[in-house]
This record gives C-alpha cells, sequence and structure tokens, in this order.
C-alpha cells in the first residue's frame, strides 16, 4: 500500500475521527460514574488482560473463522445465482419469488431451522449465516448482470473471446461494483449474524462470550470484545476493501 | 477465388411489441465475395446493414452463408470502438491477439496507426477518431483473413475520417464495410452492394469505380 499524501491525509482523518469517539465516550463514562458505562481506560485494560489471557484471540479467531467462511459462501453462492438469474429471463421468473421471500426472512429463524434441520454443528452456524446473506447478493448480482454492456458482448464474440475469457476480461469487471457493495453489506451483515447464531447454539466466538458477559453484568466485558471485533472489521475494510476498490477503479480517474 | 457466398433465404426479426411475432428485416439476398476484395454493402440506417453482416461471421444463426474455404478467420470494426474501459489501450489490443500472438507486435501497430506512445493510455482518454484507430489495430492485430467493418468512421469529423481511410486502405485484407456514407465507398471499395426496400433486398450492383456512381446509387 503507497503512503502517499492523500493516503496520509485519509489516516490523519480516521485517527481523529476515532480519537474524537473515544473523548467524548470518556467524558461521558466519567460524568456518568455507572457500572453500566466504563470509561474508554477501563475498557482498553479489559481488552489488554483479555489478550494476554489468550481468551480473546482464542474466541475472536474462531468468529473470524465463521465469519470468513459464511463470507465466502454467501458471496460465491450468491454472485453465481445472480448472474443466472440475470442472465436467463426463465430462470429469474422461477426464482424471483423464492428470492423475495428469502430476503425477507428474519435472520433469527433461519439461524433455529439451521440448527433444527443440522443440529449443533459448526457448518449449521456457517450455513444459516451464508443463508440470511446470499439472498441480496443475488439480488444485487442479477441487477448488475442485467445493466451488463451488449455491445462490449458483442465484441467479445465477435472476437471469440470464448466463456472464460469474456467473463474474466469483460464480464467480471462490470460486475466489480456490485460485488464490492455486495462485500461491504456483506461484512456489515454477516458479523453481526454469526454472533446472534454464536449465543444461540456455540459454547466459543465473541457472540458466546458477550452473552457470558451479560449473564455477569460485565459492561467492560462486553465493550472491550466489540471494540476487538469493530476494529477488525474496519482493518478489513481500510487493508484490504478500500485499496482493491481505488485499483479496480484506477481507469476512471485517468481520465 | 471466391472467399464467400452469401445465398440467403430471408431473415425475420421479432416484432416491436408483438411478443411471439416476427416480421421481415431482410429479403432473400446473394451475392459472392472474392479474395482480396472490399465489397461495400451500402444502404440507409435500419435496413439490416449490420444484421446481413452478424448472419455472415455466424454470430447471428442463418442459413444460407458459405465459406468454400472453411470459416476464415474474422475480426471487426465496430460503429461504436468497443473499447473495455478498464484495459489500457496496449491490453485491449492484446486481447484480440491470436492465442500464439506476439504482444511485441503492439508498439510497431500503433505506430503504424499515429498511436505511439498511447499504449498505457485508458479508452477514456482517447477521441472518438484515436478509440477508433485502436479499435482498427485492435481487429488488424488479431491476424484476420476477413476484416468485417461495421460502419467504421461514422461520427468522425472530416480530418479523422479521411486519416482512417488511408489506414485502411494500406492493408488490403478482403473486407465487407457496412456504410450509408458514399465517401466510405468511394475511398475504399472495389464494389458497391447497394441496399434497400422492405424487406431488404439489393437493388444493384456497381463496381466503386463506376463513373457517374452516385448518380446511379442516387437514381434507384
Amino acid at each position: 500500500m503507497s503512503f502517499d499524501g492523500p493516503a496520509r491525509a485519509r489516516l490523519l482523518g480516521r485517527i481523529v475521527s476515532l480519537g474524537l469517539l473515544a473523548a467524548l465516550w470518556q467524558i461521558a463514562a466519567l460524568l456518568a460514574h455507572s457500572r453500566t458505562l466504563p470509561t474508554v481506560t477501563a475498557v482498553l485494560a479489559r481488552l489488554d488482560e483479555e489478550i494476554a489471557s489468550g481468551a480473546l484471540p482464542h474466541h475472536l479467531g474462531i468468529t473470524l473463522f465463521r465469519v470468513a467462511c459464511a463470507f465466502a459462501l454467501s458471496l460465491l453462492g450468491g454472485a453465481a445465482l445472480g448472474i443466472a438469474l440475470g442472465s436467463w429471463r426463465r430462470l429469474d421468473l422461477l426464482f424471483d419469488g423464492w428470492l423475495i421471500a428469502f430476503v425477507n426472512l428474519p435472520a433469527l429463524v433461519i439461524i433455529v431451522l439451521a440448527y433444527i434441520w443440522l443440529g449443533m454443528t459448526e457448518w449449521a452456524a456457517i450455513v444459516a449465516v451464508a443463508l440470511n446473506k446470499l439472498p441480496s447478493t443475488a439480488i444485487l448480482l442479477r441487477e448488475g448482470t442485467r445493466a451488463l454492456d451488449p455491445q462490449l458482448a458483442l465484441m467479445a464474440r465477435a472476437f471469440r473471446f470464448g466463456r472464460w475469457k469474456s467473463f474474466r476480461h469483460v464480464m467480471l469487471p462490470q460486475l466489480t461494483p456490485y460485488l464490492l457493495g455486495a462485500s461491504r453489506s456483506g461484512l456489515a451483515l454477516i458479523w453481526k449474524v454469526v454472533l446472534v447464531a454464536e449465543i444461540l447454539g456455540r459454547s466459543d466466538g465473541v457472540g458466546f462470550q458477550i452473552e457470558v458477559c451479560f449473564q455477569l453484568f460485565d459492561v467492560a466485558g462486553i465493550l472491550a470484545y466489540t471494540i476487538a471485533f469493530a476494529l477488525v472489521v474496519l482493518g478489513l475494510e481500510w487493508i484490504l476493501l478500500q485499496p482493491f476498490e481505488r485499483h479496480m477503479n484506477r481507469w476512471r480517474l485517468a481520465s | 477465388m471466391t472467399v464467400l457466398r452469401v445465398d440467403l433465404p430471408g431473415y425475420a426479426i421479432p416484432s416491436p411489441g408483438a411478443a411471439g411475432r416476427t416480421q421481415p428485416l431482410l429479403g432473400p439476398i446473394g451475392f459472392e465475395v472474392a479474395a482480396g476484395e472490399t465489397v461495400a454493402l451500402f444502404g440507409p440506417s435500419g435496413c439490416g446493414k449490420t444484421t446481413l453482416l452478424k448472419l455472415i461471421d455466424g454470430l447471428i444463426p442463418g442459413t444460407g452463408i458459405t465459406w468454400p474455404s472453411g470459416k476464415p478467420r474474422t475480426a471487426w470494426v465496430f460503429q461504436e470502438p468497443s473499447l473495455l474501459p478498464w484495459r489500457s489501450v496496449a491490453d485491449n489490443i492484446a486481447l484480440a491477439l491470436p492465442a500464439a500472438g506476439d504482444r511485441a507486435i503492439i508498439p510497431a501497430l500503433l505506430d503504424s496507426l499515429g498511436l505511439a506512445g498511447w499504449g498505457d493510455a485508458f479508452p477514456n482518454r482517447l477521441s472518438l477518431g484515436m478509440a477508433r484507430r485502436v479499435a482498427v489495430a485492435r481487429a488488424l492485430a488479431a491476424a484476420p483473413d476477413v476484416l468485417l467493418l461495421d460502419e467504421p468512421l461514422a461520427s468522425l469529423d472530416a480530418a479523422a475520417a479521411q486519416g482512417l481511410r488511408a489506414v485502411l486502405r494500406r492493408h488490403r485484407l478482403t473486407t465487407l464495410l457496412v456504410t450509408h456514407d458514399f465517401a466510405d465507398v468511394a475511398a475504399l471499395a472495389d464494389r458497391v452492394i447497394v441496399l434497400g426496400g422492405n424487406p431488404t433486398v439489393i437493388r444493384g450492383v456497381f463496381d466503386a469505380w463506376a463513373p457517374g456512381l452516385a448518380e446511379r446509387i442516387a437514381a434507384l
């Protein structure tokens, strides 16, 4: 990652923004002086304890594994389904109603049914979380496929690109904004749903730990795990998604 | 030597606004193209010239198209340059190279089209005339036996059109040129097939250098 002027300004802006949030929180906590709102320093101390004991890396790692598996499943499955529905009208007519039903199904229902049908297993949790996101990814990619430039498709056929070359060089770049949109909203949704799945049916992970902290009325613990998870998600966004998006859009900036 | 024989019985397209119904676009059309010849398909907009070219190249399924020596390698230059905006000029050309093609030919190709130094640029930095020249470079990079030109000079200013005509004249490949501009016929074609009517049929076939050609076409 280059660290030029604009990148440095972006980083500085983010540090200032997060610092402002922490300062407001600290002031509110000092004024409230309550068990229900610990200070930033108390939460950071708790975070340090959890890291030192190895509990946080263990539970965070397990949750991230579930997020990664569910994210990959929902993105690949949703993209394949969306592209198929956008390409074949009859298939779309057949499955359009299913998509609308699934996209509006509450996450809790899918999780509970998955645990009942597949057992209280790791894969039941992952499949349930993936199924929560898959329909909206499919809908986004269906719209993207419908918006593909027919003139470029004709060019690819005229130059006998073949299926893989057409997909890679002509179709995929046009679908990238839709894939990025699905990735962003996917990550945001999946990590929330994973925590619910962990509370309901797993004995490890950040969701499980938050449930334990809730039982003990340990607000500092809840916030410590939440901050750790939020930092990971922000890191993914800043280190992976945004640079990738800038790389894919560099041709737009070249004019 | 005849490289292409067209004996099209006709071609229909879906009727707009009437699901399941079709309407004839092309009537019976027959002609031949000899090796090295440039044949212009001349007719008004919307008469089905591009559809005929797609039928000839097999991009639309149809009957009555024969390539006596086997289907040759074809390459298109479209009215829209149809460059991939996320790929550089050189990458756009490279994608059309045959399987065993060598990227090393691209700088010389760009140079021959007055685009030296533009290989790393993205297409959104090019004027329409430059983008069309890149499209010509891409077509030539495909090492075609037959060149299919679909209104490649439409919407260009006079100077850009003249420059591109000079480029196309240099490469004497067997060529089918779709146009509704008489200047393209006069500059590029050996023979012109005038299309018209409803459905579209051949109204006349002329040598492109025949005296009084414009008047004879206008009189059809």
